[in-house]
């Protein structure tokens, strides 16, 4: 009997405790500044031009060269590997918190439709369950989580190895009341200087190149994204940044994926700019994998997509 | 359906709670088609398998005794599982078998998971009844159950007819079984869970990826997969012992402490007990026996051949040979130096000479281990050279820790750091943990501690296996 009641009380307490470091997490992420998803909703940024994507945008555009290029305000919301998903569910709690911007430029290429590109970051919105979007998003994009949150602190356990850290830096921003985040405008800087060998290991792993495949959720959550934009009024383009020329030969199906993403483009009237004739395409100098140029390289990406923003707004401005 | 997951959990709740409702007499049964159900559960392959060589083993048994040419049949049938087996794991379109007019593939899938555990028992069980030592089982049930025994059916630990059947009759399940068992289960669990899920990703990208890294780093991942190796194997042990102990069983333990050796031979004492008490039974005291009157050479051949069978039993290929060859160099060394070592270690028998030698062992177990983890020979000649060649990193951050973090990011850094500490205070307070773990007494601050740590700490999405579940 005396057994019965001590396991009876490790468990009331386990669940107290749960039940408390679900709370306590909860507190310390959404005071994160550093986490883009907290910093949206405590801030009032209200961005004209919003840059949106994965982790190429996120190192590549920087908003205070686009400031002065454009004579807008810009904010990059891009976040590292993620997917539409995750892009969308970024939109929505950036739209929830602020103006709606002028223009969304958003990332796409052939590689974030297949799903061996990027990823759905649960982790991410865990503090953000109790919201309907956000638990269907979950519920579809990521049901091996889905079915343990009903668990308490569960949500956080899943993926702690991406939470501890950010919790513990919230709860310093909460006492060190903390405002800003790191990166003020969402930009990253190319963490990297140097070729990473990314495009050897592909070919080693790929000798005869790569077909890339057109994943349905993928389409979905686009076509939401630039749904939910539309609905508020948001002029959206979607670019793709230079791809290293030199890879393009082991990607046999690039351009049929192309044609696809394309005709999303055309079916909701938008455009879909693609920088593949820029001359940096054609050098490693300029790059530090397939896809993410280097400082040198983004520097230069910036100035041509904001010479690009700059003449969108023109011929807005001035129709005829 | 492995020892963790969602399904897992519920299936092992149900099974316990029922067997403890059970009446003793009717629970072998029910444990035995609990079995079947979880063998079957990988695919009804494995169970026809398994079920195949169990009806084979058990009626052969009966016509061995006395009849030398059956019991070698026996033993040659089973010795073949073992090296088919490994030879399935080592190809990846498994064997195509071609007659005049059948033709057939046997699938790698096919073979069914613990083979090579589940043949070892049976090989133990023919070699008993044939020298006697035990009377050949008249229950099939219990024949079948010793076989599928669900908690040690993947990976062991193993053990012999006489210490598992003789428990088929006595089943008891006390109060004291279930907070031990439990208490078992949730050690094995935070070993899996929290340091060797958590330690594998830095092996991996050492030893997967390792073309650019400095030989610190890949000396580094060496000595993290040692770690990692004994908390996967020790905490699948435990997670076994655990459930076996609720379900009224007694399984031996394989792990005493290895990694506190002073000798590479304490080390095998104490490392996979009872796969090296078997080796020790079958292969090494028959070879010194059969030997005796070359007395110094006897112990040699021992090692080599029982090392040479262990090499087939982890599988069949270049990294294990060298693996086994480290080992025999080891032991044999071991061997002929014994005398001079006792007189040194008698005139310098003090602490700090235990930690310089249990220094050393570390180090040849994981040198040796380069070999058993790398996916090719080249490879682990690659690594080995890198040790040997380019060792000190030309940045110490972006050389060392951001491979083994496997990321440059501060995050990456911090959960680094985390599973090192947790993993260096879990070995420094390890025995204290047994004897909580042990007891008969239900610990509350044990429990809450640890399904804390593995909730905070613990891995629930690495979808990897345990290591020995290849082998």
């Amino acid at each position: 009997m005396k057994n019965f009641y001590k396991i009876l009380i490790s468990f009331f307490l386990l669940l107290v405790l749960f039940y408390g470091l679900e709370k306590l997490y909860d507190f310390a992420l959404r005071h994160n500044c550093n986490i883009k998803i907290a910093y949206i909703q405590k801030e009032k940024i209200n961005a004209e031009i919003l840059i949106h994507g994965p982790c190429e945008p996120l190192w590549m555009i920087s908003p205070e060269k686009l400031d002065r290029i454009t004579g807008l305000k810009s904010y990059n919301l891009a976040l590292t590997h993620s997917d539409f998903a995750d892009n969308y569910l970024h939109l929505y709690y950036y739209l929830k918190n602020n103006n709606a911007p002028k223009y969304l430029f958003f990332y796409v290429t052939p590689e974030s439709m297949d799903l061996n590109y990027n990823t759905f970051n649960t982790y991410r919105f865990a503090p953000y369950l109790d919201n309907p979007t956000v638990d269907s998003v979950i519920k579809e994009c990521d049901s091996n989580f889905y079915k343990w949150v009903r668990i308490p602190f569960m949500r956080y356990a899943f993926y702690n190895k991406n939470i501890n850290f950010d919790a513990i830096q919230g709860m310093k921003h909460y006492f060190n009341n903390r405002k800003k985040p790191y990166y003020v405008n969402g930009y990253e800087p190319p963490f990297q200087v140097k070729w990473d060998n990314h495009l050897e290991n592909f070919i080693q792993l790929y000798p005869h190149g790569y077909r890339f495949e057109w994943n349905n959720l993928r389409e979905k959550y686009l076509c939401k994204l630039i749904e939910l934009a539309k609905q508020n009024g948001i002029k959206v383009y979607l670019f793709e940044s230079p791809v290293l020329k030199e890879a393009l030969q082991y990607q046999p199906n690039r351009e049929v994926m192309v044609n696809r993403i394309k005709a999303i483009a055309t079916k909701y009237g938008i455009v879909f700019k693609q920088f593949d004739n820029m001359k940096i395409a054609e050098s490693r100098e300029y790059f530090m994998s397939t896809l993410n140029t280097n400082l040198k390289g983004s520097r230069i990406f910036t100035d041509s997509l904001g010479a690009f923003i700059k003449a969108e707004i023109g011929k807005a401005n001035h129709p005829e | 359906m492995t020892f963790i997951s969602p399904l897992f959990i519920l299936f092992i709740t149900i099974v316990i709670f029922v067997n403890y409702l059970l009446p003793p007499r009717f629970r072998y049964v029910f444990i035995l088609s609990v079995g079947l159900v979880f063998v079957g559960f990988f695919n009804i392959e494995s169970l026809i398998a398994v079920l195949l060589f169990t009806l084979f083993n058990f009626y052969l048994a009966k016509l061995i005794l006395n009849n030398r040419a059956l019991f070698i049949f026996g033993l040659a049938v089973n010795a073949l599982a073992i090296i088919l087996f490994n030879y399935f794991n080592s190809t990846t379109n498994g064997l195509h078998f071609s007659f005049t007019l059948i033709s057939f593939q046997i699938d790698k899938f096919i073979v069914a998971f613990g083979l090579s555990f589940y043949s070892m028992q049976n090989i133990a069980y023919l070699t008993e009844v044939y020298s006697k030592r035990m009377i050949a089982e008249t229950k099939l049930a219990k024949y079948v159950l010793y076989s599928v025994f669900f908690p040690k059916f993947i990976s062991g630990p193993v053990m012999l007819p006489v210490e598992f059947i003789s428990q088929i009759d006595n089943n008891v399940i006390t109060n004291n079984n279930l907070i031990r068992g439990f208490q078992l289960l949730l050690l094995g669990v935070f070993k899996k869970m929290v340091l060797a899920d958590r330690l594998a990703p830095g092996v991996c990208s050492v030893f997967d990826y390792h073309s650019n890294y400095s030989g610190l780093t890949t000396l580094v991942a060496a000595y993290l997969f040692t770690i990692q190796m004994y908390f996967d194997f020790s905490g699948y042990t435990n997670m076994a012992l655990g459930m076996a102990e609720m379900l009224g069983f007694k399984l031996k333990d394989n792990f005493n402490f290895p990694l506190r050796s002073t000798s590479v031979s304490e080390f095998w004492r104490r490392w996979h007990i009872s796969l090296i008490s078997w080796f020790t039974k079958y292969i090494y005291y028959p070879v010194v026996f059969r030997l005796r009157d070359y007395k110094k050479i006897a112990p040699l051949i021992g090692i080599l051949l029982t090392f040479f069978v262990s090499m087939i039993w982890h599988g069949i290929g270049f990294t294990f040979l060298a693996w086994a060859v480290c080992h025999i160099i080891y032991l044999c060394f071991e061997s002929l130096t014994r005398k001079a070592r006792t007189e040194f270690s008698e005139r310098f028998n003090n602490s700090l000479c235990k930690m310089l030698y249990i220094f050393i062992v570390f180090n040849l177990v994981c040198f040796s281990n380069i070999f058993f983890r790398a996916n090719s020979f080249d490879t682990a000649l690659h690594l080995i050279k890198t040790i040997g060649c380019n060792f000190i990193p030309d940045n110490f951050y972006n050389g060392l820790i951001a491979p083994i973090a496997v990321g440059g990011h501060q995050i990456d850094e911090f959960n680094l750091y985390i599973t090192i500490l947790l993993s260096v205070l879990f070995l420094l307070f390890e025995r204290r943990i047994g004897n909580i773990v042990s007891s008969e007494r239900i610990n509350i601050k044990y429990i809450i501690g640890s399904v804390l740590l593995i909730m905070i700490f613990g891995v629930f999405n690495s979808g990897t296996r345990f290591i020995y579940m290849q082998f």
